[in-house]
């Protein structure tokens, strides 16, 4: 990879935007770089909304049905676009 | 039957459920006789083959839990195991979803009305419960029950 795609990764700005239906709040967005991790986007997000997990749920981000995990990047999600749309859902352990 | 007030807020909700059902090949479609009960038609992502009908009855919106149970079709019956997704707390024998999104849950787990676990009133429950469906037959789906 040139110097200049290098400089270029680094200094791209991707925005994300956590939906989170049960809360009086506009959904969480953010400035991000490509190496942010979902784990980052998620503990912001909780912390916006004001929830916590707990050992009977976990809050999970999803992007297109999918879970994501926290160690997946925005970058690695986004690819080549520049923002990138997560939903937070409550993953429920009870039953 | 729900109240009126219930039923306006259902109405003004359901929008936003109909978008995330749309854009997850599903629809809904709101009972012709009782406006309080909703179907949704929803299918998980790694087996789109597999159609799944949801009954989905309302009492208080959104004060409280809707009662939730899976159909063999739009209007159909909530009582045939085969109609039911095989999913960790989602019960085909008795014909409900353990967890504390549904009437069910609440009635059978008197501990979860209060704390955490409390139903949620403020925003769109309605498209958060779908979103739980949604998530569990995503991520959680292990086939049909039989």
């Amino acid at each position: 990879m040139s110097e200049a795609n290098t400089a270029n990764i680094a200094t791209r700005i991707i925005t994300v935007q956590v939906s989170f239906p049960v809360s009086e709040k506009s959904p969480y967005r953010a400035k991000e770089t490509p190496s942010t991790t979902a784990g980052a986007v998620r503990d912001a997000a909780m912390e916006y909304f004001t929830v916590s997990d707990s050992n009977q749920y976990t809050y999970v981000l999803t992007h297109d049905g999918r879970k994501v995990p926290d160690s997946e990047t925005i970058g690695q999600i986004a690819e080549d676009r520049h923002s990138v749309e997560f939903r937070l859902v409550k993953e429920l352990t009870q039953g | 039957m729900s109240d009126q007030e219930s039923l306006l807020n259902l109405a003004a909700d359901e929008v936003a459920v109909a978008a995330f059902l749309a854009s997850n090949d599903g629809y809904l479609i709101r009972d012709d006789k009782d406006a309080a009960v909703y179907w949704l038609r929803m299918r998980p992502a790694g087996a789109p083959s597999d159609v799944y009908y949801v009954r989905m009855a309302w009492y208080a919106y959104p004060h409280e839990a809707p009662s939730v149970k899976f159909a063999d079709s739009i209007g159909g019956s909530s009582a045939v195991a085969g109609a039911w997704p095989v999913i960790p707390g989602y019960r085909s024998a008795s014909f409900d979803i353990c967890k504390p999104i549904t009437a069910e849950g609440y009635a059978l787990h008197a501990e979860w009305r209060t704390g955490p676990d409390a139903w949620p009133t403020s925003g769109n429950p309605f498209l958060w419960v779908t979103e739980i469906l949604q998530y569990d037959m995503d991520n959680h789906y292990g086939g049909r029950s039989s």
